[in-house]
């Protein structure tokens, strides 16, 4: 805290209105490897020290990778100096601290070999599965978190962060992938990872080309926590604001099916996006974003909450306000249990590049990648390729026929917000394929 | 540095380098008309990337004295040899290095302009868009503009000799447009400039009239553009598609470590790894390159970060995929020698194969030659949404700019008509290159962690015969 701490000191020297100081000392390991073999092994140690003011209306920020303490000062006082040469507005207040925060996580041990022998044991059980390579990645970060405010919040966190991500493929080319994240590299069921990647890419071997138009749909988690994670930071006040969100104006109204709920939850323990303190130094807590297909409301830091006479939901982003645990609720049931209900549809295990048409409207585009499987009678009779999800949020959350209780944690390159997610069965959703 | 990279190599490294990357970076936003927030990152460190039997390890760390850097040495050694149970086998080619100097003078350095001005411009911009949207009887209901002003400073050393330094100032600009009407809804754009440049660069973009001319524009589709039903029509891609389709489906599948598996796991690999995979994909008139030596460009740089010297490469050439791009090591495993394609975004990330500027070469024709020729099409002037599948094979671009063509005459605008389709057979539909070329800049996204590095798309207006075209939603 000591440096978070020297650094307040300067603002409250330069009497300064709002300003929010915070140091992170992040140390990660990252194992990359393709075609069964190791490609590069990363280590990162490095320092950041923000620094946020809000003041006479304006606002300013600086990042630093630099600890010397005369410095600091220096691009402070800078930064002070240029923003009081053309202030002159109010500015909303930070939260008033001081405030009681949940004990930090606990520090995981984080070992280059373990994780090289982890590593080696998911590329391994993703062999004995079937697969004839595969590639991925396991990294290992925990990021020391000080956080101090001129409104007197204080606080410290650890935020520790394991990620398995491998996707494997058979010979014809087939893919599947398999994801595994925890608070702690050593609680990651690398064989099981492997296993699942691999067992996957044997499952689809001889995909066939598909045809688009609607049809009914099993999106397993990495899918729909991708459209979750989408729907969970349009939520934010700022991204309603630009125009950038569906959900714009829909506060009270239903924009889902009555069976999705959605929420934003760090206060749950032993999540990788698990926080006690958001970045303006308000302790977290769990928001509804959508409960029974309704939209509760969005979430805010304190200056998007004063312009809409709100209050904070503790989801500061200094300048845009952002979800950092999503959980999306569950049912009953697998994947498979969801398939075979269905008559005739698909189950896309996987999907990236998502874009948007039109983000208002929520029009987009999402590629689904390894695993499509073909049901037809509650049988998997086949797996497809060369399609693509080209449809609109609004229509595909209001179109949820069931959820699984399959719920597992995603992140990975697509997801980048931790999110809980489910299988969900999606009825009549529109695939588009390339006709030449 | 060199006494790390020395340390490296005493403790059993065959390979080192170290890198120390400064990368200091301003950046203005105004919000909806107002400002929102102006801020400074600063982010300098240094990094060391060994080869020990065959692994490769990297380390990065800030805030290092000598002893931390040699500590980053042992520890860049220490993960070579935890990874040996999986040996890779990697090396590196025998290309030359440079002992170089790369430093571009802006000439008006982003120090000499004050943060008010940067704002001033910004909130200027704003309301000539605002008031051209409204001159239209529309709303500019959102308006993100953000202006960045970086300077990169890195100096490499390798044991195989390199050593190079290089300075290089970048101004980027990035927007995100909706226009309004109560009765037709919104249409958005995201807007990118970019270039290697001082302040001058900045100045030479002309903002004000810019986002003006895009929010009319936006207004015009809003208010104009009609319903496209879909089937076959001939196309004109404008420079702001086809850049991004050479980028996409010349210079994505032309990476040499997609294509030996590198990216499998994440942004994937490459279809010209496939058995049967074509090579020619075009006619003789079709060339695709990418240049990192292109003065001003967003992706310049004359040597990259394995101290390789950068040239023009020639991706598709007559028609035909022709040469990869190489670092050291996918050069090392393919047999051949590097053609300067190593990059990193900054110290604390790896050095992996990018491209720089990718864009079609001009042709002959004007624009008005390439609409002359169609009968019943389409001109497509930009776009919104748009992705590719990981092989590089499957893509689509949804148009928002978009132009009916009538008998070789712009016949009225049409809305989000969408090009779903292969890359062969994308490729393999040009019968006609145009000769003005422009470009776009992007940041391209790859590795892991992901790196977002400047780039340059571009290309002349092209023609494309007979393809299959998705209708209006």
């Amino acid at each position: 805290m000591s440096l978070a701490h020297d650094v307040l000191e300067t603002l409250q020297r330069l009497d300064v209105e709002n300003g929010v100081v915070s140091a992170a000392r992040e140390r990660e390991l990252l194992l990359r490897f393709s075609n069964d073999r190791m490609t590069v092994a990363d280590t990162v140690e490095a320092t950041t020290l923000s620094v946020f003011v809000r003041e006479g209306g304006r606002k300013a920020a600086i990042t630093l990778g630099e600890t010397d303490l005369s410095k600091l000062e220096a691009a402070v006082e800078t930064m002070v100096a240029g923003l009081r040469r053309h202030g002159g507005g109010a500015s909303v207040p930070l939260p008033k601290g001081p405030f009681r925060y949940a004990a930090p996580a606990e520090d995981p041990a984080v070992d280059v070999e373990e994780m090289a022998s982890m590593a080696a044991a998911a590329v391994e059980a993703a062999r004995s599965a079937g697969a004839a390579r595969s590639a991925g990645s396991f990294k290992a970060s925990v990021t020391s978190l000080s956080l101090c405010s001129t409104a007197g919040a204080e606080g410290e966190a650890l935020l520790p962060e394991a990620e398995l991500s491998l996707r494997s493929f058979s010979p014809d080319g087939s893919s599947g992938h398999g994801l595994a994240v925890a608070t702690d590299p050593r609680r990651i069921d690398a064989a099981a990872t492997g296993r699942e990647a691999g067992g996957l890419a044997r499952m689809s071997m001889g995909a066939a080309e598909a045809k688009g138009g609607r049809q009914d749909a099993v999106l397993l988690p990495m899918v729909f926590a991708d459209l979750a994670a989408e729907a969970g930071s349009m939520a934010s006040a700022f991204y309603v604001d630009m125009g950038m969100s569906f959900l714009k104006g829909r506060k009270g109204e239903e924009v889902a099916s009555p069976l999705l709920q959605l929420s934003d939850d760090p206060t749950i323990p032993g999540c990788i996006g698990t926080r006690p303190f958001d970045d303006e130094g308000l302790p977290t807590r769990r928001n509804e974003i959508i409960a029974d297909g309704v939209l509760s409301g969005y979430l805010h830091n304190s200056e998007t909450a004063q312009a809409r006479g709100a209050a904070s939901t503790a989801n500061a982003g200094l300048v845009a306000p952002r979800p950092f645990n999503l959980t999306v609720g569950g049912g009953k049931g697998g994947w498979e249990d969801l398939a075979a209900e269905m008559d005739r549809g698909l189950v896309v295990t996987n999907a990236w590049y998502l874009r948007y048409q039109n983000h208002a409207a929520g029009e987009f585009s999402v590629i689904p990648r390894d695993a499509v499987f073909v049901v037809e009678n509650g049988e998997l009779v086949g797996a497809a390729k060369g399609l693509r999800i080209s449809d609109t949020l609004p229509s595909l959350l209001s179109s949820i026929e069931a959820l699984g209780g399959d719920r597992r944690w995603v992140r990975w390159w697509e997801v980048d917000v931790p999110t809980l997610s489910p299988s969900v069965w999606v009825r009549d959703v529109s695939f588009t394929r390339s006709t030449m | 540095m060199r006494s790390a990279m020395e340390h490296a190599l005493s403790l059993g490294a065959e390979y080192a380098e170290a890198r120390h990357q400064s990368d200091v970076s301003e950046r203005t936003v105004v919000k909806n008309g107002a400002p929102e927030v102006s801020g400074m990152e600063s982010r300098s460190g240094f990094s060391l990337r060994v080869l020990k039997g065959g692994c490769l390890a990297f380390a990065a760390g800030n805030g290092l004295d000598a002893a931390g850097l040699r500590d980053l040495a042992a520890k860049a050694v220490r993960s070579a040899e935890a990874s040996s149970a999986l040996r890779a086998g990697i090396r590196m080619d025998s290309s030359p290095v440079c002992d170089a100097r790369d430093v571009l003078a802006p000439r008006t350095p982003f120090a000499d302009v004050d943060p008010q001005e940067r704002t001033s411009l910004l909130l200027d911009a704003h309301q000539r868009a605002a008031d051209a949207a409204a001159a239209a009887g529309c709303r500019l209901a959102g308006a993100f503009i953000s202006l960045g002003l970086l300077t990169t400073e890195k100096t490499v050393v390798n044991s195989d000799g390199g050593r190079l330094f290089s300075r290089i100032p970048r101004a980027s600009l990035n927007a995100f447009l909706t226009v309004f009407s109560p009765e037709r809804g919104a249409v958005q754009r995201h807007v990118s400039k970019g270039s290697a440049s001082g302040w001058e660069g900045v100045r030479s973009w002309d903002l004000e009239a810019s986002m003006a001319d895009e929010a009319a524009t936006l207004a015009r589709v809003l208010n104009e553009a009609g319903p496209f039903p879909a089937g076959r029509r001939d196309l004109v891609l404008g420079p702001e598609i086809i850049g991004l389709v050479a980028h996409e489906s010349a210079g994505h599948p032309s990476e040499a470590d997609r294509l030996l598996g590198r990216e499998a796991a994440q942004a994937g690999e490459t279809f010209l790894s496939e058995e049967g995979a074509p090579r020619r994909v075009g006619r003789p008139l079709l060339n695709v390159v990418d240049d990192p030596t292109l003065p001003g460009s967003f992706g310049r740089y004359l040597y990259d970060d394995e101290c390789v010297a950068a040239r023009r490469r020639y991706l598709i050439r007559g028609g035909e995929y022709d040469e990869l791009l190489h670092d050291r090591s996918s050069a090392a495993a393919m047999g051949v020698m590097s053609n300067g394609s190593s990059r990193s975004l900054h110290y604390g990330v790896e050095p992996i194969v990018r491209m720089a500027n990718t864009f079609v070469e001009p042709g002959d024709h004007s624009l008005e030659e390439l609409l002359e020729g169609v009968k019943d099409g389409i001109y497509m002037r930009s776009f919104m949404e748009w992705n590719i599948d990981d092989r590089r094979y499957n893509q689509r671009y949804v148009g928002l700019e978009c132009h009916r063509i009538a008998d070789g005459e712009l016949a009225g605008l049409l809305r989000s008509p969408a090009l779903e389709i292969s890359t062969p057979a994308l490729w393999s539909a040009v019968d006609a290159v145009g000769r003005d070329l422009e470009f776009s800049a992007a940041l391209c996204g790859k590795g892991e962690p992901m790196q977002g590095i400047p780039v340059w798309t571009g290309g002349p207006p092209v023609r494309l015969r007979a393809v299959a075209m998705g209708g209006s939603p």
